[in-house]
């Protein structure tokens, strides 16, 4: 499945390469990051889980076990760690009871083998919902944007474009919803 | 996947979930609905592929650059860590050897000290460390006289030239400084966000990495607090002074706000922000007794009202364990006391013969679970007969 330039960038940093290792982390660093802030919502938060994730890989390269992609992998060792790190967080913080929590984690499907990026490819994903943005009607594709694109909160869109949060929520899921029709074929495969 | 028709307040749990803003009313309601059939729970996970790939639309990109040097000392560090006893051996007699800059006096308890040379770098400025695992304390002294006690678990790194240029020093953990008095070279403590300056004095800074602020608690003496900004050198604010038994907090989520209403302009000399200068959100706190912050370093360890939450990470480190709670409720339980140099059995003991709660130790684990509960356990069988 790995095509030569990724094999070959897996395997020199399975073997220690400090500029494979450099350019891995170049390379997605800042898109892992996004990731991770969509996920914990705090940019410190984010940022140190993605760097644990890096450090563990220059530990232990030889771990490193590639299947499908490079991104694939990287994408979700990124998103197990944010939700383990939720998890435990939420626990002490979260408005949330523990056995709540807990209850929600157990329902929503959280292994590896149903994890919600196994066998997609998230960068092209990403680049489709891109290009089917514009086929969302106006106001619900603003939404959308301010949302992902700009990561303002429900509170502020509300408050930039003079609707109740209510209607933020409302427009995003329906976005979600349409995404999910035009990007069908894609989702499937 | 076909569109569901589902209720407003049911499709903004469905957002709030993948914002993580769940309130307890909404997750009720979305747990029963997941709860109703697979296609639900299908529904729910379908549409977060589209949610978290579209997390990539972000236009805020970071600092790949920043965030390699970063990266680079994390290695470093984690190296340096992880370098087998014998190495550290040949790294404390090479200290003597070179008659380093930096004086080892003491070891209390069973605390340890480890003192690093980090790798040879350009400029042949060597960086020293010292550090107390988890599970112990440590004692030193710097080669300007002053003494700094380490809680567990905490990493002072400063340079071969401490003491000469100027006396800076890098702190994650918690440590209690007393400073020798040098009107000429500030003392400067420096943490993640926060920047403590002080000439002569007695303070204790609290700055663990897990931990959400940053705490500065002054015994005597005068303190300066500044601001450090991303690149951890600069400073970035207007200073806060504080004076004896106060104790300033830094909460890190609050770094990117500016004002803050909890700072007691009448007890701290804050300047005006000129222009654009930011002021730091801290907010001050009058202690009547510093000890209950300092106590630590004495063996001693004094608390007074504190939840058995706020006890759990003290005691972590303190112990090098881990503790769970099996009943939430037990988080919010309060303890006052004063403990000093137990073991950590006889610590939960203290704590099971106060209040209705109970442990078991597994490993390095530690289970915390409500007496009563027990009881309830062996009433469910009677029920399903």
């Amino acid at each position: 499945m790995l095509n030569l330039a990724e094999q070959f960038l897996a395997e020199s940093v399975k073997r220690g390469d400090k500029k494979s290792y450099e350019y891995l982390f170049k390379s997605y660093y800042s898109n892992l990051c996004k990731y991770a802030r969509n996920i914990v919502h705090n940019e410190t938060t984010a940022e140190d889980l993605v760097m644990d994730i890096f450090v563990r890989i220059w530990e232990s390269p030889e771990k490193l076990m590639i299947s499908t992609s490079i991104s694939g992998y990287l994408y979700q060792c990124v998103h197990n760690h944010c939700i383990n790190y939720l998890t435990r967080k939420h626990k002490q913080f979260s408005e949330l009871n523990a056995e709540t929590i807990d209850k929600l984690h157990a329902l929503i499907p959280q292994d590896s083998s149903s994890d919600p990026l196994t066998g997609i490819n998230i960068i092209e994903l990403s680049r489709r919902i891109e290009r089917s943005i514009e086929l969302l009607p106006v106001e619900c594709r603003k939404i959308f944007i301010l949302s992902r694109s700009e990561e303002l909160s429900h509170k502020e869109i509300a408050l930039k474009l003079g609707i109740s949060e209510n209607t933020v929520k409302v427009q995003i899921y329906r976005a979600l919803i349409k995404l999910h029709i035009l990007l069908k074929e894609f989702l499937q495969n | 996947m076909k569109e569901k028709n589902i209720s407003d307040s049911l499709t903004e749990a469905i957002v709030d979930y993948y914002t993580n803003n769940l309130t307890q009313a909404q997750s009720e309601e979305l747990l029963e609905w997941l709860g109703e059939n697979d296609e639900n729970r299908q529904y729910l996970f379908e549409l977060g592929k589209v949610w978290y790939a579209s997390s990539q639309l972000s236009t805020k990109e970071k600092d790949t650059n920043g965030a390699w040097a970063n990266l680079l000392d994390k290695i470093k560090e984690n190296d340096i860590r992880q370098m087998p006893k014998p190495e550290l051996r040949i790294g404390l007699s090479f200290l003597f050897r070179v008659a380093a800059a930096v004086l080892l006096l003491a070891v209390i308890g069973i605390g340890t000290i480890f003192i690093f040379r980090s790798p040879k770098t350009k400029s042949e400025i060597a960086y020293f460390e010292a550090f107390a695992p988890k599970g112990s304390r440590s004692f030193i002294t710097l080669s300007d006289g002053s003494t700094v006690w380490l809680n567990s678990g905490t990493k002072l790194r400063y340079q071969s030239n401490f003491g000469k240029e100027d006396r800076d020093l890098f702190l994650e953990g918690e440590a209690y400084f007393v400073v020798a008095r040098n009107p000429d070279m500030p003392f400067r403590v420096k943490t993640s966000d926060v920047c403590i300056t002080a000439i002569g004095t007695a303070f204790n800074v609290k700055a663990y990495n897990d931990e959400g602020s940053i705490e500065t608690t002054l015994e005597k003496g005068e303190v300066r607090i500044d601001a450090l900004d991303d690149s951890k050198l600069k400073v970035e604010s207007t200073p806060v002074f504080l004076k004896p038994n106060q104790k300033a907090v830094f909460i890190k989520s609050n770094k990117n706000i500016s004002v803050n209403s909890s700072v007691q302009q009448p007890q701290v000399a804050v300047n005006e922000p000129a222009g654009k200068i930011k002021t730091i959100p801290l907010s001050i706190e009058n202690m009547a007794d510093t000890k209950l912050t300092t106590s630590w370093k004495d063996s001693r360890w004094i608390f007074k009202s504190e939840k058995l939450i706020s006890l759990k990470p003290i005691l972590e480190r303190r112990y090098d364990i881990s503790i769970i709670f099996r009943d939430s409720v037990l988080m919010s339980y309060k303890f006052t006391g004063t403990l000093k140099e137990e073991s950590l059995e006889q610590v939960l003991n203290a704590i099971c013969l106060a209040s209705p709660i109970k442990y078991e130790i597994n490993h390095n684990q530690v289970l915390f679970f409500e007496a009563g509960s027990v009881k309830s356990q062996y009433r469910k069988p009677l029920k399903t007969n």
